[in-house]
């Protein structure tokens, strides 16, 4: 067998080759069923799966070439070997298949858990965060543990003597064990599976026994792997036991990312796995980044403590920066900036990115609004959205809310109101709040019918109006009248089919409305069938629990993104290192508040950590201020040069005294920018 | 870059290479100016690496402005980035930024949020309610016996629930700046079981349950940010070594007003032997009564023979009439005030004037006059008198300014409504006026339009928003009016947006007269339904939506866009509703509520660009500014007592038993808790007379220094005409008379 390994930065062919290194096995006669694909997210696959499709081309069989994740593939073996493992493992219910918990499933039973803890025992008394946080923080201990390949009782030890020793510090680690512990052993009763559970059951119950790697071994005889320095150390010690035995092995690694550090991912101990190749290639001739920009990322990454080659490769013509006061003004700065590259010199919208390093909604908004006005077709690049927000799922729920008193949620007069406007056609704002007013019961609830009002409060809301609305309202009335309710999902599938997508009504010929409600539906049956296993099956109680759920926030509810929106000529607006993980160079890059702390500086999480939680992080060793800055500085560094990598003509920096919170700040990458044209562009140097 | 003119004293400042330097500064000196000037020096001197700053302190976010474009003037710059060499920052921004830099070394999680002074009132309110209700005999210890059962039934109601939320609150506030968390404040009070210090059990009751509600909030409030500040400087070495490699200079301005959190936050970061200059005027010191501010931190740190002195004595802003008069402030209160215990109120060094060949002369003595109005007058007219002297002078003086100072806002809102009813072309300027009430005023009534579209009341109020920038020249102003009645009048607001059978339009007369009406409604109309169409956006996403067509200037779109991400947050995790968010817009909108970080809040007043009009302010906010003739009212014995016998004091409640100051004896007795000392009632009553009067002392040389070449200072007989004028008037009025003499 050889294990091959591919190395170099972003846009110097890795993938190219690791493509034809594909199209090669597969002509040389590999099994295409035979042949694993892995990635550190499902979303990388893009390439891949265009390669798939080409091959299947000519030949069908490639379609069952794998393409997938280490976690997506503990979590199929744990499902497939289920029966082996639940007793050892310590699993409650031995007779009921798991319950696989996502995101939002996994937090929703964090908080449930902790918040008793919080309100009646004090627990992290001596931190001020927001809940949803601290649950998202708890459940990253766990995920770490996994992603690491530690216990989950050591969360505390770790943490403990490396991260501060005041005595309220020292409670809140030990809280946190607790909620970790707590939590698991909830999993562990109920059969709910979250992500670190999956893969610890993977690592230690599953891969050392012989009939789950006998059965891998059948299945796969080849492998290729992606960007490894984006998954974790669990991921680095299944291959360590894969890789000797496969037929062949392709193993490509990005030498400056690294991006998903605070998700476990850990550069260092995947390099290691290099010594295992038998051929070393290494890519450095980048083919997505011009020359001059390379040379102006490598001076500021050498001032960020990366040795770097800098040469006198003059990069000015290469970039713009606009220094303004407030945001606004840098906004209005960019979208004409970027209207001029695309009305005045034609370039491509789908070769513009805008990119910070945290992207408010506000702020994508704001600038899509101004690109819109100049004609620019913009896009948001989101992995998702939140159905909270689309006008369709606030509609639905409000009558949902309507036809359910028990769940004694009532809507105010302008979700009313707002509901009604969507719900009937040929109305607006105005009279749907005349609507609320005077035929909505807010003490009770109700709505009254049309028919009882005085006629001229009918002539102002009009009668055809009045009667669509009368028919919505007997609608929920006789649902009420029903002895027994429906489940959620159920009811708003009703909804929807007997009344909102009807000739006549707001749904009737609005396709988006049409596709939130069934991803709306998707989600609360998703959320009744997880939740339900310890909720049990009152659908009252899940119908409650959901809007509830939904309202505090900590229900994201979030649904894909289609392909459409993804592939139109358009400029898009993400957050910097959702960009580096598409991996899709453009022409032209537009960086925002370049002054902001989000560009060098990690968020605070006061119950977690993501590089004391490292397998490489000494035990004991206290993390100091210098660690701070070394490891902000390393990580700025990586992503200044994985997006210089990823920009073929210009770099457009826009830089604000005043950031978004109103607060005055000069961010570490702003400081190090102006240090490099301060060192750069002395007369001395342009001589 | 133009070579600077300057004085001895600012040529000796700009010559500082290092170490401690105290600068007393009188007022007009041009510290500012100066500051600027040595940030200049120190970053073209070369000391600075190329990742280091000259830090600069100040107090309010309007003195930032200031420095920032006076430093930028003074060094060069081509066409790269500004300068990044220097920074210019609030204490309270420092303490900001260090508490977001390193939260964890505080507990925090990087999303905290500052709660300002109405939320934390609320939430102090709610501790003291229910720690009252629990202990319902506390009053009886300190209730005048002499009230009446009614009486004492309504104070115990209304009165007595205020005097301890203020105790309650400016106990915490010290016990904060003193480093003592809720927690340890408990511990101590457990020692003190034989010797009990009610008021302070009071407010250990009342500071857990306020400090646990804050957390519960993701919340800090001021005084936090200045505590956590210091924590994390102190609870992380390197991390301060990192701070103090950054900014190896230290410049402070305003040190009168520091608090002892304060200066030991800025001692930290300069660390032993480190380079810290301190300017400012312990003569100005006016915040005491409302902060934990102290002039004395100044002054020892000026006396302080280890550190170095340099005072500022010269000014150019008064004429010689006025110099003199301020200086016989100082020295009558140094050695004469009748009561020896002001003697320390003010101190030299006394202000000095020009020489003759300085770059800003003094005003020409002859063109000065200094007035103290003798007569006293009821305070409706002495109000009268002012105004009437004013309406004279303005027409004269069409390029000069002039200005009103008062004592209290409430004097001011006295003064606005005469001068309004007179005509009289005026600015007010005492509560914050500024854009970020006007911007969420703004938005507040577009927002209560489309949560209540049905209303004419809104709509009409849409419509003055609507043309909120527009109404200048008197035809604008008389068709935004008429649009204003007519849309009032519009009994079906559906009929004008959405017309199904009938227009209510139609009803317009079609005249000619009416056609730039009509358009403009129409114009109107469309804009109406585009906001109320676009209800269904999320409510960060509305309020942009209407501020990019509401506003025009940076600021407000900044502050839109800051609200906007405000009201994201607060509706992620809690309310959706539209009420909420207009509530809270309309807080802002009233002054009820800061919003801290807005970027022009406090933005610079600039009195030159009022002249020809009469500018109406409190002392207070007039401090840092100057005018060409400036009226002083009020300068009563109530409003500058001398801590005599017979002397009221506001703090002093007429409920309370034996006229105890429950505020200072509550202060008291946290201090003698901390230092382990006894504690002995009436001791700090008296002693906050004495820094009370001292304070209002300082107030009134402020207020005497604000004048260029005018001065009429007046005085009242009070509300029940009792009162006469202040010792320290009588005083510099006969001084006055003996130098026209």
């Amino acid at each position: 067998m050889t294990i091959t390994w591919f190395e170099g930065p972003a846009g110097t062919g890795k993938t190219t080759a690791g493509i034809e290194y594909l199209r090669d096995k597969i002509a040389a006669g590999v099994q295409p069923r035979n042949m694993l694909i892995l990635l550190p997210q499902q979303t990388l696959s893009g390439p891949w799966d265009a390669a798939k499709e080409a091959l299947a081309e000519t030949d069908s069989n490639a379609a069952t070439i794998r393409i997938t994740t280490f976690a997506e593939l503990a979590k199929e073996t744990v499902e497939r070997f289920w029966p082996l493992i639940a007793e050892d493992a310590g699993f409650a219910h031995l007779d009921r298949p798991p319950v696989f918990l996502n995101l939002e499933a996994a937090q929703y039973y964090m908080s449930r858990i902790v918040r008793p803890l919080l309100d009646q025992n004090g627990y992290f008394a001596s931190i001020t965060m927001d809940r949803n946080r601290l649950y998202s923080q708890l459940l990253d201990n766990l995920n770490k543990a996994s992603a690491n390949g530690f216990s989950i009782n050591e969360i505390a030890a770790r943490l403990q003597p490396s991260l501060n020793d005041d005595e309220g510090n020292l409670r809140i680690f030990a809280d946190a064990q607790d909620c970790a512990l707590r939590y698991r052993q909830f999993c562990l009763d109920n059969n709910l599976l979250e992500f670190s559970l999956t893969v610890e059951l993977f690592t230690k119950h599953l891969w050392p026994k012989a009939l789950v790697k006998q059965d891998l071994q059948q299945r796969y005889t080849h492998l290729i792997f992606e960007n490894l320095e984006e998954d974790t150390p669990t991921a680095a010690d299944f291959l360590h036991d894969l890789l000797p035995t496969l037929q062949d092995a392709l193993l490509i690694y990005d030498s400056n990312a690294g991006y998903r550090v605070f998700l476990g991912a850990d550069p260092a101990v995947m390099l290691g796995l290099r010594d295992l190749a038998d051929e070393t290639r290494q890519f450095t001739e980048s083919h997505t980044s011009a020359p001059e920009l390379q040379n102006f990322g490598n001076h500021l990454r050498n001032r960020l403590g990366q040795k770097t080659q800098i040469s006198d490769l003059r990069f000015r013509d290469h970039l713009s920066f606009e220094f303004q006061r407030f945001l606004p003004q840098m906004t209005d700065w960019a979208a004409q900036e970027i209207a001029s590259l695309v009305h005045d010199q034609g370039v491509r919208p789908s070769e513009i990115v805008v990119l910070a390093p945290f992207l408010s909604d506000a702020l994508r908004y704001s600038l899509s609004n101004r690109l819109a006005t100049l004609e620019v077709p913009v896009r948001s690049h989101r992995p998702s959205r939140s159905l909270r927000d689309e006008r369709a799922t606030t509609t639905l729920l409000t009558f949902a809310a309507l036809a359910h008193p028990s769940w004694e949620n009532v809507p105010s007069r302008y979700q009313v109101a707002q509901a009604i406007s969507a719900a009937l056609t040929g109305i607006d704002p105005v009279r749907a709040q005349l609507i609320s007013k005077v035929l909505y019961d807010i003490k009770t609830g109700t709505l009254r019918s049309f028919a009882n009002i005085k006629p001229d409060m009918q002539a102002r809301i009009t009668f055809t109006v009045g009667e669509k609305f009368e028919h919505l309202r007997q609608w929920l009335d006789a649902y009420r009248a029903q002895e027994t309710e429906m489940a959620l999902d159920h009811f708003l599938s009703l909804l929807f089919g007997e009344v909102l997508s009807q000739p006549e009504y707001g749904f009737h010929s609005d396709f988006d409305a049409a596709q939130i409600t069934a991803y709306l539906v998707q989600s609360v049956r998703n959320f009744r069938r997880t939740v339900g296993t310890t909720l049990g099956t009152d659908v009252t109680v899940i119908g409650r629990e959901y809007l509830a759920t939904l309202q505090e926030g900590l229900l994201a509810a979030s649904y894909p993104v289609t392909e459409k929106e993804t592939q139109a000529d358009a400029v898009l607006i993400a957050p910097a290192y959702t960009f580096l993980l598409r991996n899709a160079p453009v022409k032209h890059q537009f960086w925002l508040n370049v002054n902001a702390r989000g560009w060098g500086e990690r968020i605070g999480q006061p119950v977690t950590h993501p590089y004391v939680l490292r397998r490489g992080w000494p035990t004991g060793k206290l993390w100091t201020d210098y660690d701070e800055t070394h490891f902000n500085r390393d990580q700025l560094q990586r992503l200044i040069g994985g997006l210089i990598q990823r920009c073929s003509e210009h770099l457009h920096l826009g830089i604000t005294e005043i950031d978004e919170s109103g607060n005055e700040y000069q961010g570490l990458l702003v400081r190090t920018l102006s240090q490099v044209l301060r060192a750069t562009m002395t007369p001395e140097a342009n001589a | 870059m133009t070579e600077l003119r300057l004085r001895p004293a600012q040529q000796e400042i700009l010559n500082y290479t290092g170490g401690y330097m105290g600068v007393s500064a009188v007022p007009g000196s041009g510290k500012t100016f100066t500051l600027s000037a040595l940030t200049a020096e120190l970053i073209r001197s070369g000391k600075l690496g190329d990742d280091q700053q000259v830090l600069i302190v100040t107090l309010v976010n309007s003195a930032v402005d200031n420095f920032r474009s006076r430093v930028r003037s003074l060094l060069e710059h081509d066409d790269m980035l500004p300068h990044l060499g220097y920074q210019v920052t609030t204490l309270h921004s420092l303490a900001n930024r260090i508490v977001r830099d390193r939260p964890d070394l505080c507990g925090l999680a990087g999303d905290f949020r500052i709660m300002d002074e109405r939320e934390t009132n609320a939430l102090l309110r709610a501790s003291v309610e229910t720690w009252l209700g629990s202990n319902p005999y506390f009053s009886a210890d300190y209730l005048n016996p002499e009230l009446t059962d009614r009486q004492a039934h309504s104070v115990r109601t209304r009165d007595w629930p205020d005097a301890m939320l203020n105790i309650a609150r400016n106990s915490i506030k010290l016990a904060k700046d003193r480093e003592l968390d809720a927690n340890a404040l408990a511990d101590l009070l457990a020692t003190r079981e034989e010797h009990p210090l009610p008021l302070i059990d009071m407010v250990s009751g009342v500071y857990g349950t306020y400090q646990r509600d804050l957390q519960y909030n993701n919340a800090l409030d001021f005084d936090d940010l200045i505590r956590y500040g210091l924590m994390a400087l102190n609870a992380d070495k390197s991390y301060l070594q990192r701070l103090q490699h950054q900014w190896p200079y230290i410049l402070e301005d305003e040190a009168q007003d520091s608090s002892q959190l304060q200066q030991d936050i800025l001692r930290t970061l300069a660390g032993p032997g480190g380079n810290w200059v301190r300017v400012g005027d312990p003569n100005q010191a006016i915040y005491e009564t409302f902060t934990t501010a102290n002039p004395k931190h100044l002054r020892d740190f000026i006396n302080d023979p280890i550190n170095i002195d340099v005072p500022m004595p010269t000014s150019g802003r008064s004429g010689l009439p006025i110099i003199k008069t301020a200086n016989r402030l100082i020295d009558w209160v140094k050695y004469d005030h009748l009561n020896p215990s002001l003697r320390h109120a003010l101190d030299i060094p006394h202000i000095e004037p020009t020489a003759a060949n300085d770059p800003q002369p003094n005003p020409p003595a002859e063109e000065c006059l200094v007035h103290f109005m003798t007569s006293g007058f009821t305070a409706q007219k002495e109000i009268t008198k002012v105004v009437d002297s004013v309406r004279r002078w303005l027409p004269d003086h069409p390029h000069e300014t002039v200005a009103i100072l008062v004592p209290r806002n409430q004097r001011g809102y006295e003064a606005v409504t005469i001068l309004k009813n007179t005509d009289t072309p005026y600015v007010e300027f005492l509560q914050s006026s500024s854009a970020t009430r006007r911007t969420s005023g703004a938005l507040a009534h577009c927002l209560k339009f489309i949560n209540a579209p049905d209303e004419p009341k809104y709509l009409a109020t849409l419509w003055n928003v609507w043309h909120r920038d527009q109404g200048t020249d008197e035809d604008a102003k008389a068709m935004i009016s008429a649009g204003n009645t007519l849309l009032k009048k519009c009994r079906f607001v559906e009929d004008f947006l959405w017309p199904a059978s009938s227009d209510w339009l139609d009803q317009l007369e079609p005249i000619e007269e009416n056609e730039p009406l009509r358009e403009r409604l129409l114009d109107f109309r469309v804009v109406a339904r585009r906001w109320l169409n676009a209800a269904t956006l999320p409510i960060d996403q509305l309020a942009i939506t209407i501020g990019q067509e509401l506003f025009i200037t940076p600021a407000e779109l900044a502050l839109t866009h800051k609200l906007a991400v405000e009201l994201a947050r607060r509706g992620a995790t809690g309310t959706q509703d539209l009420s909420e968010h207009i509530e809270f817009l309309g807080e802002i909108a009233k002054n009820e509520r800061k919003f801290f970080g807005a970027t022009e809040e406090d933005a610079g007043f600039d009195p030159e660009q009022h002249k020809g009009k009469v500018v109406v302010t409190t002392m207070h906010k007039g401090k840092g500014l100057e005018w060409d003739r400036v009226y002083l009212l009020a300068a009563n014995s109530y409003g500058f007592p001398s801590a005599l016998p017979g002397d009221q004091f506001i703090p002093e409640k007429w409920f309370v038993r034996d006229k105890l100051n429950l505020d200072a004896e509550a202060q008291d007795q946290l201090m003698a808790l901390l230092h382990n000392e006894d504690y002995e009632e009436g001791i700090a009553t008296q002693a906050a007379r004495i820094e009370y009067s001292a304070e209002r002392l300082r107030l009134l040389f402020v207020g005497i220094t604000r004048a260029r070449k005018e001065l009429i200072v007046t005085w009242n007989t009070g509300r029940k005409g009792d009162l006469g004028p202040a010792a320290a008037f009588t005083a510099l009025a006969d001084f006055v008379e003996a130098e026209k003499e």
